[in-house]
């Protein structure tokens, strides 16, 4: 059958005889607000070690609440091996010149120990570093020059001497060495190899003797990572959850939302958190200061759906959650999960009011929504 | 022959069995406005030809004037409607157009000498057509939003039946009818704010019955009084039973996530009551003839699942006009004629709210005019125009002005045209 009709057409008005056709009372949008409406709502802190491998910004530094240590790996010294003499070796990390935690200069007096065992760059995280544990020999010696776009850290020869070893024979094993900062100053953040422009990137520099020169190699192939732990007990105390990038804290939260009929449309949905900004020492900088939601099932795996990332205005955070809404109303309602925005390329920390702050603080979940329908 | 299977080919096209709907607002209501489409020989005369025998077209309700048909006939018809109207409640206007093959029939005179004719076809039954709006005022939650409300469809009918002349004086048929067909409403709401999502749900609902209609022509009836005012007169009436009506409705919703879900789908039930009709033709002179019908429908009783009885008004209909024919000796086919005029009033089905606040029925009055032109030696073009104003009293809310265009194209054959010698 072939439809043959002519389209109907109305002229442009905003009203004509709605009151002519009978409409049940559930076809207005209606507003739900969890806070007005006392909608149940819980949170939990969630800890989620992160892989910074595939990050292109490391980070490097200890804060009363954080710390953050370099793994470090250089091959391609096949040619130091066998010199009469190392004079001289040493690491050169490239500053980022972003998300440097807090902003002033941080304290830069590092160790670094020979990793034990075996590590990848998208892999190791905090637990399994210290599952593969290191020596207690410092391979870090004399001072470090940190300067506004490097760090160069002097490195015992012996240990190059090594990793040159295991580029020619496989029998000797090298795994790098895990650089860990000595005291609470301030958090450093470096350009990793996966940057992508060389100039940025971590290198050695082994000054040699052999054969009766004095040769100087440089190196940039290495393998990096940096892994971090936050050190919850010494956050500040409150109505809060943290939300820090680099450790893989993140609010998990969830809102009753029993009170919206199921299947209704979602018009319009917006989340807003509220951040404790008041003492801006422990907070970083907030150039890139965004927080990112996600619809979540587990506490460690996000559904691959795109991220909505806030927008802050003052100390609230606030996403368009119309699609995360709508999914959790449809299917289930598993609770936003909420990160810190470029996670794996920074350690700032966030303080969130949660559930127990006054209502003025507290997360709002604020949905305009159509009822289902009935006949 | 060629021009019946292209006129059957026309009739394939027949995508809804629907008319177009007048476009009011007030079809939105149960099934639909009921249609008073009673054949294209008739639109042009007031809708009125229950008595009517003759002519090469099919009438829809009363299947005891198929028995005057001279050649095996398909009939396919298009109509379009435009409809203006005020809503006096908040003084906008509005202005609907629609348009829609709107059936078509076949009738097989197997015996003409007893009227023997078997026909079938499908017409329309009721059409669901309207578009109406409404805004919100912005709250502190809530920006500026407007429920838009959009019906489509309609049901319509399939038929077969069979007409005879058992007596010279007398016809008499009756036809299995079949309703079905879906009504469709769309409601959505939009925001001012575009970074709203719009809420669009589909509620569609599918119903389907039986019915059945039985008919019946008294020729020349009038001639019994010995009269000149009273000869030639023809009076004819059908009677159509009750239809109830049963299917399933069904809601969906569109959501931001692409996800369309059904969300309900449950059985419906519905009624619709028996229609009633009484008509007389006069023939004037050789040429001249006049139509006049009553019907009416207790459509007061009507009730669906969700439509509750008392939503609808009974329906009245008086209706009538002239059918003059030019050429009806001439031996050209070419030469013939058929010229129409008519009216129709009909208090109709539609409730109205009046300024005080109470429902009263809108009647409604039409003029209607029309023309017969030959294509070929059995085939026909017919065009009718209709116009007319619904609402009529001065403190109805709604007041409604329709133009109606039906083009019907009949195709003839003598298939079963016996010789004499049979």
């Amino acid at each position: 059958m072939i439809a043959i009709s002519v389209a109907g057409c109305t002229n442009k008005i905003n009203q004509y005889g709605s009151w002519l056709v009978s409409v049940d009372s559930t076809v207005a949008p209606r507003n739900f607000d969890s806070v007005l409406d006392s909608a149940s709502t819980v949170s939990q802190q969630i800890v989620h070690h992160l892989a910074t491998g595939s990050s292109t910004v490391l980070t490097l530094g200890k804060l009363p609440w954080v710390e953050s240590r370099l793994l470090i790996q250089f091959h391609g010294l096949d040619s130091v091996y066998n010199a009469n003499s190392i004079i001289q070796a040493t690491i050169t990390l490239r500053r980022a010149t972003y998300d440097l935690f807090p902003a002033q200069s941080p304290d830069t007096t590092f160790s670094g120990y020979a990793l034990n065992g075996g590590w990848t760059a998208t892999g190791a995280t905090w637990d399994s570093v210290q599952a593969i544990g290191y020596e207690s020999v410092n391979r870090i010696i004399n001072s470090h020059q940190v300067t506004d776009t490097t760090v160069v850290l002097s490195l015992d020869t012996s240990i190059v001497r090594t990793w040159a070893r295991s580029d020619v024979d496989s029998t000797v094993k090298s795994y790098g060495i895990i650089i860990v900062p000595q005291f609470e100053g301030g958090i450093l953040s470096v350009y990793s190899p996966v940057n992508g422009t060389s100039a940025y990137e971590p290198i050695i520099t082994v000054v040699y003797q052999k054969n009766g020169a004095t040769d100087t190699l440089t190196s940039i192939r290495s393998l990096c990572e940096s892994v971090s732990e936050s050190y919850t007990s010494n956050l500040p105390s409150g109505s809060f959850k943290y939300i820090e990038g680099g450790t893989g804290l993140r609010m998990w939260l969830k809102f009753d939302l029993s009170k919206i009929p199921k299947h209704s449309i979602v018009n319009y949905a917006t989340l807003t958190l509220t951040a404790d900004f008041s003492d801006t020492s422990k907070y970083g900088t907030r150039s890139v200061d965004s927080l990112v939601v996600y619809y979540d099932s587990t506490s460690t795996s996000f559904n691959s759906f795109t991220p909505v990332v806030s927008s802050l205005s003052g100390n609230k955070y606030t996403f368009n959650v119309t699609l995360l809404t709508q999914m959790m109303l449809n299917g289930q309602n598993n609770g936003f999960m909420v990160t810190k925005y470029s996670e794996l390329n920074n350690v700032d920390t966030r303080f969130i009011y949660d559930e127990t702050a006054p209502d003025s603080l507290k997360p709002k979940l604020n949905i305009i929504y159509t009822p289902a329908g009935t006949k | 022959m060629k021009k019946l299977v292209l006129v059957f080919a026309i009739s394939l096209l027949v995508p809804k069995l629907i008319y177009a709907g007048d476009g009011s607002p007030l079809s939105g209501r149960g099934i639909g406005g009921f249609s008073s489409f009673s054949g294209s020989r008739s639109t042009g005369m007031g809708n009125a030809g229950i008595a009517l025998i003759g002519g090469n077209e099919l009438s829809i309700v009363n299947p005891a004037s198929w028995s005057g048909l001279g050649y095996v006939t398909l009939n396919a018809i298009y109509s379009f409607s435009g409809n203006w109207s005020d809503d006096k409640s908040v003084g906008t206007s509005s202005y609907l157009t629609n348009g829609n093959f709107g059936g078509a029939s076949l009738g097989l005179p197997i015996q003409k000498d007893i009227g023997l004719v078997v026909a079938g076809g499908f017409d329309p039954f009721t059409s669901y057509n309207y578009q109406t709006r409404g805004s919100v005022p912005a709250t502190t939650e809530i920006p500026v939003w407007t429920l838009h409300n959009t019906g489509s469809g309609g049901l319509g009918e399939g038929f077969l039946g069979f007409s005879i002349k058992p007596f010279k004086w007398l016809s008499v048929g009756s036809a299995f009818r079949y309703v079905f067909g879906r009504v469709q409403t769309t409601r959505q709401i939009t925001f001012d704010n575009s970074s709203y999502y719009s809420t669009y749900s589909d509620r569609s609902t599918y119903l389907r019955g039986p019915s059945a209609t039985f008919g019946a022509i008294v020729e020349n009836a009038g001639d019994i009084f010995n009269s000149a005012i009273t000869r030639d007169i023809s009076i004819g009436g059908y009677v159509r039973l009750a239809t109830n009506l049963h299917g399933n409705f069904q809601l969906r919703n569109s959501y931001i996530d692409h996800l369309d879900t059904t969300l309900v789908d449950e059985s419906v039930t519905g009624y619709v009551p028996p229609e009633f009709g009484v008509g007389i033709t006069k023939v004037f002179r050789e040429g001249l003839t006049g139509v006049l019908d009553v019907r009416v429908q207790n459509l007061s009783k009507y009730y669906d699942s969700s439509t509750p009885k008392g939503t609808f008004g009974d329906e009245i209909f008086v209706g009538g006009g002239l059918e003059f024919f030019q050429g009806l000796r001439s031996l050209s086919p070419f030469d013939k004629r058929a010229y129409r005029v008519g009216a129709y009033y009909e208090k109709s089905q539609f409730l109205v709210m009046s300024n005080s606040g109470i429902m009263k029925q809108a009647d409604e009055i039409f003029l209607t005019g029309g023309i017969e032109l030959p294509i070929s030696y059995a085939a026909t073009v017919n065009f009718s125009l209709q116009y007319g104003f619904r609402g009529l009293a001065s403190d109805l809310l709604l007041k409604e002005r329709v133009l109606r265009f039906y083009l019907s194209i009949t195709g003839g054959e003598t298939w079963f045209f016996r010789p004499q010698s049979d």
